[in-house]
């Protein structure tokens, strides 16, 4: 392990385009943390998380070779466990319309995912952060988007913009807009609570 | 606490979030993972192979049906009354037309 961990980003797409395990273990080994958390962040849900994150690494597996290295490899990886968390949430969505319009309330008992808290939240603001978890699945997609990578994932915008093929300032915007749209669910939310 | 300071406070509530982590066995149920996924799709392949087979013949031997019903029941169209008049000694359909034209005069 302690040679490959030299190895350029190049030399590691070849190696695993070739069906080098030991680099693919590698590869696995060195994203898994970064994309269970993306996927975590988006699905709130530990069990779905760690699938769709599985999923993200079968999917580079299979399409290394169609890479066209116009982006960075994180960038990329980025983009694919995001795109795979959307279609998980819009699963989910698609089943809970079915589940409401065939009348079917024990399904979608047994169907709907449990939330979990993210397990890296502080004691003291875990209670706040649900409220605000809640908050955002409420937001528009891509505003959801940028707010999820920029606070769970931390990354900046100029990321933020690559892996949303966007400009800067088109994240700016939609954090700027994800923020006010926030404000407003909140604001809503504790002046319900007071009454 | 004022609204206002609940709503900041609450905005800020995932600052400094820590890392989850995957967990050690994350590459091995990986690995069964995707070697499930190699079987099923070796086991579709098979599948779909002998279905495919199945089809070619089942649809090899309908035409065959289909083209000897077709031929055994235009055979029978065209000879039926030939040899119905052949066996019972009976005038062919234009000998009797001919007859029955030439009795009228």
């Amino acid at each position: 392990m302690d040679l490959i961990k030299h190895i350029s980003e190049e030399e590691l797409i070849v190696a695993i385009s070739n069906g080098e395990e030991r680099y693919f273990r590698y590869f696995v080994e060195k994203y898994k943390n970064k994309i269970y958390n993306t996927c975590l962040g988006f699905l709130r849900n530990a069990e779905d998380a760690e699938d769709t994150a599985q999923e993200v690494f079968i999917e580079v597996h299979q399409s290394i070779n169609k890479f066209k290295k116009e982006s960075s490899l994180d960038t990329w990886l980025y983009r694919i466990a995001t795109n795979k968390s959307l279609e998980v949430i819009r699963s989910r969505k698609s089943k809970k319309r079915f589940s409401i319009l065939a009348g079917k309330d024990v399904y979608e008992q047994n169907n709907q995912p449990v939330y979990h808290l993210h397990p890296g939240i502080e004691a003291e603001n875990k209670e706040r952060a649900e409220i605000l978890m809640n908050a955002i699945e409420k937001l528009k997609e891509k505003q959801r988007i940028a707010f999820v990578l920029h606070k769970i994932e931390m990354l900046s915008q100029k990321e933020i913009a690559a892996i949303m093929e966007t400009s800067v300032a088109g994240v700016e915007s939609l954090l700027q807009r994800a923020k006010e749209n926030l404000r407003k669910m909140l604001n809503q939310y504790y002046h319900e609570d007071e009454k | 606490m004022k609204n206002n300071e609940k709503i900041e406070r609450t905005l800020s509530s995932l600052d400094h979030l820590q890392h989850a982590d995957a967990g050690d066995d994350f590459y091995q149920k990986l690995r069964e993972r995707m070697k499930r996924r190699e079987g099923k799709v070796v086991s579709l392949r098979h599948d779909l192979r002998w279905q495919s087979m199945a089809a070619a013949v089942l649809l090899l031997f309908s035409v065959n049906v289909a083209v000897m019903l077709n031929y055994s029941s235009d055979e029978n169209k065209d000879n039926t009354s030939d040899v119905i008049a052949n066996e019972y000694d009976l005038l062919p359909d234009d000998s009797y037309n001919l007859l029955i034209t030439y009795e009228n005069n």
